[in-house]
Formats: C-alpha cells, sequence, structure tokens
C-alpha cells in the first residue's frame, strides 16, 4: 500500500467530515455549548457583585481571621479561661438538647408525612385534585426552612427548644413526605395491583403488600433527614430555639475564642457521632 | 346446567387505537370447568382478564356472572364482586418481603378487622385455614419462608394457594405458565386441574401453547386479533381450528394491538 512521507496512514483514505450539529437560530452545538458557559460566567460575576465579593478585603483582614483562629484553638488565649467543669456539662447539655430538637422534630414529621406521601405520590394518588392541593402544601413547607420555622415559633410559642422542635416538625414534614412520595413511585406496583385485582380494597393492599416493600427505604430516607437536621439545628439557637446554636453565638458576641472553641468541638464531636449511627444503621438496613 | 360466566358481545377500544382489542367476544363457562383460552401474545386475553375482573370498563357488551350484571355494579360493589373470583398472573406477583403463609393470608385480607391489616396479624383459624391451603399445593414446608427466595413454579403454588384461601368458585389465570419451564408448568396445571376437579372451582386459564391448552381444558376458545375464532370442547378441536387461531395474519391487516 502506497504510504504518504508526512502522514502515518496509507494516503488513499476516503475524506471524512464530521457532520456540524446545529442547535436554535442555526448556531452550531459546539458554539452554543461556549455561548451557554459564558453566559453563565457573566451571571456569576454578577453574583459576585451583588454580594460584594472583595478579594481585597479578604486578604487585608486575613491576619484578623488567623488571629482568632489561634484564639479559639486551642481554647485558651492567654487573658479568658477555657469553660470550667460545670460549664461544659451545660455545653453538653446543650449539644443533647440539639439533637433532641432533631430528633423529636424528625420523628414526629415522619409520621405526619405518611399519608400525604402517599396522596402525592403519582403511582397512588386517588386523582389530580388531590395530587396537586398535597404536592403544593408540601412544597411549601420544603420551601421554608426550618430556621424561619424556628423565628416564628420563638415569637409564637416563647423562646427554648420547643420553638425549635416546631420549626423542625414543619419543614421536614414537607421534605420527608416529597421523598416517601418518592420512594413509593419507586416500589413494585404489581403485588398491590394482584391484591386489588381479587377485591381487596386500595388502602389495605397498600399496606399489606406495598408498605412492607416500601419501609426499609422510608427508614433509610428518615435516618438521612435526622442526620441532616442534626447538623441544621445548631444553627436554631442563634434566634433563640434552644441547643447548643445558643451558646455559640453569645461566645462570638462576647469575643469568648475559648468558649467559641470548645463549643465548636463538642459540636464536630456530635456531628460526627450522629453521621456514624446514621451512615451504620443505613447500611445495615441495605443488607 | 346454569352458566356460571356469560360474556356477550364484548368490544373494547383502548383509547387512541382504531383497532379493538376485544372485538364482540361471547361465550359462557360452565360451573366447575375447566376452560382454556388459547392466543398469540396481542390476541386480547389479557383484556378480557382484565375486563372480567373489572380492571377494565369494556366499551360495549355484557358480562354475566351468577346472572348478575357484572358491568352495571355501583362503584362501592366493585370490591365486593371482585372477591368472588380469584386471579393468577404470569409474573406471580406476590410480596416478596412477606413470608409464604402470609401471601396465602392476603386472600382474607378483606376478611378481617382493619387494625389486625396494620399489625399484619391474622386470627389463629385463619392462619390454620392458610395453612391448610399450602398443603393442597404442597407447600406446607415452605410456610415461613420469605415467598421471594421460591422458585417460579413454587412462587406460581403460592399464588394458587392464596386463590384457595379466598374461597372464590372463580380462578382466573392469566398466562399463569408462560415465565415457568416445562417442568413447572406441568405440576402448576396439574395443581391447578385438581383443584378444579375436587373443588368444583371454575378455571380460565389463559395459554399460548396449544399442547397444555390440550392437555389441561375442558374446552377451548381460541382467540385471534380480539375476536373468538374457536370455541369447542377438547375432543372436537382440530388441526383447522389451530388454523384459525395461529395462522399467520394477512401481511396487510394491521396488528389490533
Amino acid at each position: 500500500m502506497l504510504m504518504d512521507q508526512s502522514s502515518p496512514f496509507p494516503s488513499n483514505l476516503r475524506r471524512y467530515t464530521r457532520p456540524v450539529r446545529r442547535g436554535p437560530f442555526g448556531i452550531s452545538q459546539r458554539t452554543w455549548r461556549w455561548l451557554v458557559a459564558f453566559s453563565v460566567f457573566c451571571l456569576l460575576l454578577a453574583a459576585a457583585r451583588l454580594t460584594q465579593v472583595d478579594v481585597g478585603r479578604l486578604v487585608q483582614n486575613t491576619p484578623k481571621i488567623g488571629l482568632w483562629v489561634s484564639r479559639i484553638f486551642p481554647p485558651y488565649d492567654g487573658f479568658r479561661n477555657p469553660p470550667n467543669g460545670e460549664e461544659l456539662i451545660g455545653y453538653i447539655r446543650n449539644a443533647l438538647i440539639t439533637v433532641s430538637i432533631a430528633s423529636v422534630g424528625t420523628a414526629v414529621a415522619s409520621v405526619l408525612a405518611l399519608i400525604p406521601s402517599v396522596l402525592a405520590a403519582r403511582t397512588l394518588t386517588p386523582s389530580n385534585a388531590v395530587f396537586y392541593p398535597i404536592r403544593w402544601f408540601l412544597n411549601t413547607l420544603r420551601g421554608i426552612d426550618s430556621f424561619i420555622f424556628a423565628i416564628f415559633f420563638v415569637a409564637a410559642v416563647g423562646l427554648g427548644p420547643f420553638a425549635g422542635v416546631l420549626g423542625v416538625i414543619f419543614h421536614t414534614w414537607g421534605s420527608m413526605a416529597k421523598l416517601y412520595a418518592e420512594n413509593l413511585e419507586n416500589m413494585e406496583m404489581a403485588p398491590m395491583l394482584a391484591l386489588e385485582a381479587s377485591g381487596v380494597s386500595r388502602t389495605r393492599a397498600l399496606i399489606y403488600a406495598l408498605l412492607p416493600d416500601a419501609l426499609p427505604s422510608f427508614i433509610s430516607t428518615t435516618l438521612f433527614v435526622w442526620e441532616l437536621n442534626v447538623r441544621l439545628s445548631v444553627a436554631l439557637g442563634v434566634v433563640g430555639a434552644g441547643g447548643i446554636g445558643q451558646d455559640v453565638k453569645n461566645a462570638i458576641d462576647l469575643l469568648n475564642f475559648p468558649h467559641l472553641g470548645v463549643l465548636l468541638l463538642i459540636i464536630l464531636i456530635t456531628v460526627t457521632i450522629i453521621d456514624q449511627v446514621s451512615t451504620r444503621l443505613r447500611q445495615a438496613l441495605r443488607a | 346446567m346454569m352458566n356460571i360466566i356469560e360474556v356477550s358481545e364484548l368490544t373494547k377500544y383502548y383509547p387512541a387505537s382504531e383497532h379493538p382489542a376485544l372485538d364482540r367476544v361471547s361465550f359462557t363457562v360452565l360451573p366447575g370447568s375447566f376452560t382454556t383460552i388459547l392466543g398469540r401474545s396481542g390476541s386480547g386475553k389479557t383484556t378480557l382478564f382484565r375486563c372480567l375482573n373489572l380492571l377494565l370498563r369494556p366499551t360495549t357488551g355484557i358480562i354475566r356472572i351468577w346472572e348478575q350484571d357484572w358491568l352495571s355494579l355501583e362503584a362501592h360493589e366493585l370490591c365486593e364482586a371482585r372477591r368472588q373470583m380469584a386471579t393468577i398472573f404470569q409474573q406471580f406477583n406476590l410480596i416478596n418481603r412477606l413470608s409464604v403463609i402470609e401471601n396465602v393470608l392476603a386472600g382474607q385480607l378483606s376478611n378481617i378487622p382493619f387494625w389486625r391489616v396494620l399489625v399484619r396479624r391474622f386470627p389463629p383459624m385463619y392462619e390454620d385455614w392458610a395453612l391448610h391451603c399450602l398443603e393442597r399445593v404442597g407447600l406446607q414446608d415452605l410456610a415461613d419462608r420469605p415467598a421471594g427466595q421460591l422458585s417460579g413454579g413454587q412462587q406460581q403454588r403460592v399464588a394458587i394457594a392464596r386463590a384457595l384461601a379466598q374461597r372464590s368458585r372463580i380462578i382466573l389465570a392469566d398466562e399463569p405458565v408462560a415465565s415457568l419451564d416445562t417442568e413447572s408448568s406441568h405440576i402448576v396445571l396439574d395443581e391447578l386441574r385438581s383443584i378444579s376437579v375436587t373443588d368444583g372451582i371454575t378455571i380460565l386459564c389463559s395459554l399460548h401453547q396449544e399442547d397444555l391448552a390440550l392437555q389441561y381444558g375442558d374446552h377451548i376458545i381460541g382467540l385471534r386479533e380480539g375476536r373468538v375464532a374457536v370455541a369447542v370442547p377438547r375432543e372436537e378441536f382440530t388441526a383447522e381450528h389451530r388454523m384459525q387461531i395461529y395462522q399467520t395474519p394477512d401481511e396487510t391487516t394491521p396488528h389490533s394491538q
């Protein structure tokens, strides 16, 4: 076969032209991709403007940030003492309150989510007239963060962890029902339909045939949301809804860095333990 | 003898389809008989069954079961009516996570108080009955195994036990052996045959294999493109009937499904 000096391939090959794929407005897809990337970049630039991102200010204040960090860890800065035993016990107690807020909130929400999740599952809903209102309701709950709910409930039922629990319940109710509904939509429907075909009512068939299948994924979802809620509940203390967040806010307000350091450590340990427990339990469920 | 099932002029059009899935289907079934519905896939067997157990509303036609007008039932009477028939499916459709006996007990799910459904606990006599039904299909030793762990043939026999547990006088079996090997197919059909003979249960069983249909059915109803092509007692089935059911359709006629 003839070989061209400059090419390692045979010279008599048929010419291949890559087809140009066209997107909207007759602009090629390649160009579109670049246009989209450029627009996203421009939008982000505008967003950075809006949020007053200022690298200079960050660089200028780096020493201050460094100083703060150095005063937080180790939690002894020379003129303020780290928390004593009594204070430490108080902090741990408040960490437990934070975990409790998340746990009670998640538990109540998971029960409240059960029935709406069935009505909001496309495969199970009795009709669109039920499906859409329920979805809107759940989306509203989900759209409002537990933090915002907590501000509202602090005003309504007063300061303290109960307001936090209510905040978690309402936000989680929406998220959990939506996640449950997605689990239900992925379930094998045939066993349930088989029972319905032999005259079992839909409710009974659902409880007997679908629920045993759905339960492991429901529990897994609940654990995942619980873990998330523990992390989010730390912030609830900032608005006076109880738990260790209150102590964090106080320590920052008083520039009490040694205490802040200890508090952050307690939060880190708590969150790590909860993450581990949740992950292990979910692994056990899958097995 | 009085007919247990009477179907006349049953027609079903699916939305957005100009060819009927069922086209003026008429036949009768005697109580205690074993009728096989024979036809290629897409001939309307499943549609017919779904009309019979009221999961699908036919476009026109009459169904009478126990001399009762099946299609004029009120919404609240549907469950009650469906309970008079048990259905067996090609894919078994057992609840895989539940034990074999819990699957059989599902045949009595409508007869226990609601709280018992919630806690999944049946009264002891129901469990005795379910075990008896399992004995009928020879699976009493597997009662406590998760249903999903059983072989296909065994799962289908559990489905038969569930149908028995329901105590209905009619069993509709939609391609019960289409997912099974030859040996399991014979075991399952023998089981159906035997409950038909000993309990006088009427069985309507769809199949696509002619040899099985002839071996087990008292009557053969052949469906082709939604029409009853053949309706004869087993002894009268001929090669000509086979042609009427299986003959390759004219290439110019589009398939009905």
